[in-house]
């Protein structure tokens, strides 16, 4: 009983101090805000999408690669240097010998001309690249039609 | 004198004005969750074989032997889909292709696209192959007509 007329006395609310938890959060927010379109890279294009992508890639296997990207300008970039035209296969091939057990992978604008890209495998086949990584978005495979 | 003001004011026994922050710190949280799970799946990728080269030192297959005639989907230019000389819809593609693997007991295809159809559109035609059962996929590096 007498807790009770202690609790009902004119005692003012415990109100938690929740300025620091948004603080926080709010900067975590920008951060993935900022970081998110850069994190693929700098060079901007429209990747295609499909509904069977691989399996998750690890951090690892993710950092073990050279990314080439093509523009729909058809302007190469490797790892986001820009290449001068005609140098591909010289700049592939040593960053090849450099790290052979790095994979290749390609992001390719979707309007490029196919001709383009199987230029790009024919030199990952000269140079000894297994195979190419193709990067793309993931998309439902309720909203392909005629699933 | 401001001061004398101000302070008069605070002392009285009116509470500070609270913000309500709870709506705020739900949509703010929502948001990060949702950032944090798109951030992997924007990483996907899709792994094609590159052939070997041919050896040019390797001696052609004894003529008894059959040889079973390889898989290989092409796009056309206008986007149309083949299997070897078949041409067939996105819609019939998939389960044709199926039936072929299955019938062969491998899952293995050659895939190439004409010079001028989009690369879009040729990893479109290789999802479906890859839906239709195609494990491994390798691309061609000359043009097959």
């Amino acid at each position: 009983m007498s807790f009770k007329d202690r609790s009902s006395r004119a005692k003012a609310k415990p109100v938690m101090n929740v300025t620091p938890l948004v603080d926080v959060v709010l900067v975590l927010l920008i951060i993935f805000m900022v970081v998110l379109p850069a994190m693929d890279e700098q060079v901007r294009l429209e990747i295609p999408a499909v509904t069977v992508a691989d399996e998750a890639r690890s951090e690892a296997q993710e950092r073990n690669v050279y990314t080439l990207a093509i523009t729909a300008a058809g302007t190469y970039y490797l790892d986001s240097q820009a290449l001068p035209t005609g140098s591909l296969e010289g700049q592939l091939r040593a960053a090849h010998r450099a790290a052979p057990t790095k994979r290749l992978i390609l992001r390719g604008d979707r309007t490029l001309s196919y001709g383009t890209v199987r230029r790009v495998f024919a030199t990952a086949q000269n140079i000894g690249f297994p195979g190419v990584l193709l990067r793309v978005n993931r998309r439902d495979a309720t909203q392909v039609a005629g699933g | 004198m401001a001061m004398d003001l101000g302070s008069g004011k605070g002392k009285k026994g009116r509470a500070a004005p609270e913000m309500n922050v709870t709506p705020l710190v739900d949509v703010v949280l929502v948001l990060l969750i949702i950032f944090m799970v798109i951030a992997p799946a924007l990483k996907a990728t899709f792994w094609v074989h590159v052939p070997d080269r041919p050896d040019p030192n390797e001696p052609p297959p004894p003529p008894g032997v059959q040889l079973i005639e390889p898989i290989v989907v092409s796009v056309r230019a206008d986007g149309r889909i083949r299997i070897n000389r078949e041409v067939l819809t996105d819609r019939t593609f998939p389960t044709r292709l199926q039936r072929m693997l299955v019938s062969r007991g491998e899952r293995k295809i050659f895939f190439d696209a004409s010079n001028d159809a989009p690369y879009g559109r040729a990893v479109e035609v290789l999802d479906l192959a890859r839906r239709g059962g195609a494990a491994h996929i390798a691309v061609l590096t000359e043009q097959v007509n």
